[in-house]
């Protein structure tokens, strides 16, 4: 397990260097002048010719980066020219981290909670109205695009419960609308796969072991059908996390949320290079390390990975 | 071995199934009786209804199956009657239990097979924690597993063909019951590995007074094992005798037939 | 050839046809798209750019509600929403089946390859492992904000993508059907490696491929509305279902204009539930334990 672990290890570390030169590559492909920001107009030739010169965006291209790589290692993640022109980046995100993440975790949490608890009662054939109901939330969920439920939510609901349109940080009835939003996707992809694994599980010769050993149903549910349904779930830790990241992006500027989904939006209106730059690196490595922890936590919970291959699927 | 009394006694059994909205008889009227101590084989082509009629004998049929009439007479009791969870509780493990045909699928991947014999214990006699691994591991051992408490910890995958089944006839064992179930226990296992499995069945009766039902196609198999045969066809059983009068001196068409598929005798 | 009278085709369609829901969406569709294509054609249909300005007054015929003149009113320059919406949707539509042929093309090939040609497996399974670690969405964003606006924008970054899921869904079925035993009889009787892949390979790929593009293509609009509500989208000029819904976004809260919220959502609901249903429907109907 451990050989496994650190290959994965290597692997996410390749993918996070793939990740900082295609980022590096793609932005130095767009306009050069797009750095001067909102003094483009006010500086003559040579003036812009100094700045860029100083950027350092003149030299080779290994040069740069070399440089870039060597900057990001060290925290620094530039500074901002059309958001607030002169800020360092990394000074910018320290205030924004805090609420995409707290709402991120908060979503997740709620969606695996609710869509596991969920799937696990649609499995359990007792209560024919849930599975009807539960099946009907699915598809809704799975077929109308995220953007449309998230806005229709934002108006319709908020009139009907007369709940704030905006998110406020002191008042916590304004977190319950974006959160539950945020979460209604994910729940739904953990209902839906936890009661297929469920269902599946329920149908193998090992539960039909257990119960003729004498256990009760209810134990047999428990004991073996649970783990077993709940450990192959993890896989989807990671798109959930991205799903979640992609939603938060829609959400914080729908409700006002200053996190850093909001400052994309604005960052890339403004056309802000660095600190989308900055933004998408953190991006990419909060879904690298998803990935990565999705991966090792299935190791660790799956004896059957520990040892060997799982029939040369991937 | 007291042969008087049946231990199980089966009454023109009927037993449906609904496949795609139609129903299908697949036991049709089955009468067996299955005597204390002996070991019965019942026999016949693959695909019919001998794991149906096993597992309705634990109440393990699958969701489209029901018993539409007939009676299984057990201790005075009609378990075909029995439909709540309770009732059967009674009777799974303790009075009745079984020996799945596939070792692999027949134990939790994700459990140690240790757990999974204990579980067992627990339930039926008992004991807690390490009072629970030790006789786990006697069963074990008895069960022809030599280094029980090393591979307590293992996981099914990690154990050939031969021991997990070995595994899965303790975790039987463990519930002390008075009818042992087989079917086709040794289908899935090499010609060598059969033998040991079948000797081992064999002394464990001995030892344990188990009362053996056992289910194979593969005659050359039941003649090792058992006492008795009953020939099942089309859902009934439509030959039944000692192991003798059936292989030498079969009387029903289809027994004939069937014996006459085999390369020797 | 024995012919056991089972043909998986034959099957699968019997067991699509007997989803009523199913049908009817995918009847809805196909009447949808023909009617996308032929509108322009049609008498009396307006252009999707012009403005439209009042006779009288010269005024543009700005936020007008749906009516005779304009059966799904103006937007808020005075342009005909009725011919946006439909000139939107086979934007959206377009780009969405072009990027899922894309990536049922190039994922096929490469799956092929990849479970195929045993040489090459570690290779590209070490690629792929590191691809598939990128976030699909934050490689869109910054596709779509480094090139320029634009329908082929669009279709690119999302075709860049994309195949890598197909590429390993096929690539699975692959080695799974390459070491079964009778493609192993099949190869020592002499069959060449192409009918093997014919004959055993095909159906059940197909049947994949085609449940993968009937997702992908909600997938994709999905992809686009998200973009253009981040600002990297197509240009204004070219309407699309994207556009179209972040313009009405902003009249939501005034209920005589809501309208132009509305429409676009509802279409774009219309055609991502039908294509999600008729996905189902069909994986149902293609795997094989659902055939009698």
């Amino acid at each position: 397990m451990i050989r496994y672990i650190s290959s994965r290890l290597i692997q996410s570390v390749i993918t996070l260097f793939a990740v900082l030169t295609i980022v590096f590559m793609l932005m130095r492909l767009m306009p050069v002048e797009g750095y001067l920001g909102e003094s483009y107009d006010k500086l003559d030739e040579i003036q812009r010719e100094k700045i860029i010169e100083n950027l350092g965006l003149k030299d080779p291209i290994h040069v740069q980066l070399k440089k870039f790589y060597k900057r990001v290692a060290s925290g620094d993640l530039g500074v901002s020219i059309a958001y607030r022109p002169g800020v360092p980046v990394a000074e910018i995100l320290k205030s924004k981290i805090p609420y995409s993440l707290g709402f991120g975790i908060a979503s997740l949490s709620i969606s695996i909670i609710s869509g596991i608890t969920l799937g696990i009662f649609m499995a359990d054939s007792e209560g024919k109205i849930l599975k009807r109901v539960g099946n009907i939330y699915i598809i809704l969920i799975n077929s109308i695009p995220a953007a449309i439920y998230y806005i229709l939510i934002q108006f319709y609901i908020t009139d009907i419960f007369k709940l704030p349109m905006l998110f406020y940080i002191d008042r916590p009835i304004s977190w319950i609308l974006p959160v539950l939003s945020l979460s209604l996707g994910t729940t739904a992809t953990y209902a839906l796969w936890m009661k297929r694994y469920m269902v599946d599980e329920l149908n193998k010769d090992y539960v039909k072991l257990a119960m003729a050993k004498g256990l009760k149903r209810r134990e047999v549910m428990k004991k073996h059908v649970f783990l077993n349904a709940f450990v192959p779930m993890i896989q989807y830790l990671p798109s959930s996390i991205l799903f979640t990241i992609s939603g938060s992006i829609y959400i914080e500027s729908l409700y006002s949320i200053p996190g850093m989904g909001g400052l994309l939006v604005e960052a890339v209106q403004r056309q802000d290079n660095p600190l989308v730059e900055a933004i998408v690196l953190i991006y990419s490595s909060i879904g690298i390390i998803g990935m990565l922890a999705g991966d090792v936590l299935m190791a660790i919970l799956d004896p059957r990975i520990k040892l060997g291959k799982r029939e040369g699927r991937i | 071995m007291s042969r008087s009394e049946p231990l199980l006694c089966i009454e023109d059994l009927v037993i449906k199934f609904k496949v795609r909205g139609q129903t299908i008889e697949v036991i049709r009227g089955l009468s067996l009786k299955l005597y204390r101590g002996e070991s019965l084989a019942i026999v016949g082509e693959s695909g019919a209804g001998k794991s149906v009629l096993a597992k309705a004998l634990i109440g393990a049929l699958d969701k489209n199956g029901w018993i539409d009439s007939g009676r299984i007479i057990y201790e005075g009791m009609d378990i075909a009657k029995f439909q709540a969870e309770d009732d059967w509780l009674k009777i799974r493990g303790r009075e009745i239990a079984m020996v799945f045909q596939e070792p692999m699928t027949a134990l939790n991947p994700l459990k140690t097979i240790g757990n999974q014999v204990e579980e067992a214990i627990v339930l039926h006699e008992g004991y807690r924690g390490r009072d629970a691994r030790e006789r786990a591991i006697k069963v074990l051992e008895n069960a022809g597993i030599e280094d029980a408490r090393k591979l307590y910890k293992k996981y099914p995958h990690e154990l050939s063909g031969g021991m997990r089944q070995r595994v899965v006839i303790a975790a039987a064992l463990a519930c002390r019951p008075k009818i042992l179930i087989c079917d086709e226990p040794t289908t899935a296992l090499d010609v060598t590995i059969q033998a040991q499995i079948l000797k081992l069945l064999n002394r464990l009766q001995e030892e344990y007074k188990l009362t053996i039902l056992f289910i194979s196609h593969d005659l050359g198999v039941v003649a090792k094992v058992a006492d008795r045969v009953a020939v099942m066809y089309c859902g009934k059983i439509v030959e039944a005798g000692s192991v003798k009068e059936i292989f030498y001196n079969p009387r029903d068409p289809y027994t004939i037939s069937l014996l006459s598929k085999l390369p020797y005798i | 050839m024995m012919n056991s009278g089972y043909s998986y085709w034959n099957s699968t369609i019997r067991a699509f046809m007997k989803n009523k829901v199913s049908l009817f969406f995918m009847a809805l569709m196909a009447v949808f798209i023909v009617f996308i294509i032929i509108q322009p054609y049609l008498p009396n249909q307006k252009s999707p750019n012009v403005i439209y300005v009042d006779d009288t007054t010269g005024l543009q015929l700005i936020n007008m509600p749906p009516g005779r003149e304009f059966w799904f009113g103006t937007n808020s320059i005075g342009q005909d929403m009725w011919a946006r919406i439909w000139s939107g949707t086979r934007t959206s539509l377009f780009i969405g089946i072009i990027v899922a042929l894309w990536e049922n093309a190039i994922g096929l090939i490469i799956g092929v390859i990849w479970g195929y040609v045993r040489r090459l497996e570690n290779i590209i399974t070490s690629i792929y492992n590191v691809i598939n670690n990128l976030p699909r969405v934050i490689i869109l964003i910054l596709l779509a904000y480094t090139m320029k606006p634009g329908v082929l924008t669009m279709i690119f970054t999302m075709c860049i993508t994309g195949w890598l899921d197909t590429a390993r869904i096929v690539r699975n079925i692959v080695v799974i059907i390459r070491d079964r035993e009778y493609n192993i009889a099949s190869r020592i009787l002499g069959t060449p490696a192409y009918r093997i892949i014919y004959r055993n390979i095909l159906p059940y790929l197909v049947s994949v491929l085609v449940l993968k593009a009937t997702l992908s293509i909600p997938a994709a609009i999905g992809y686009e509305v998200f973009l253009t509500y981040i600002g990297l989208g197509l240009p204004l000029s070219i309407p699309s279902l994207g556009n179209l819904i972040n313009e009405g976004r902003g009249y939501i809260t005034v209920p005589s204009l809501r309208y132009q919220l509305m429409i676009p959502a509802m279409v774009l609901s219309i055609i991502t539930v039908s294509f999600y249903a008729i996905g189902n429907a069909f994986a149902d109907a293609s795997d094989p334990r659902n055939h009698f």
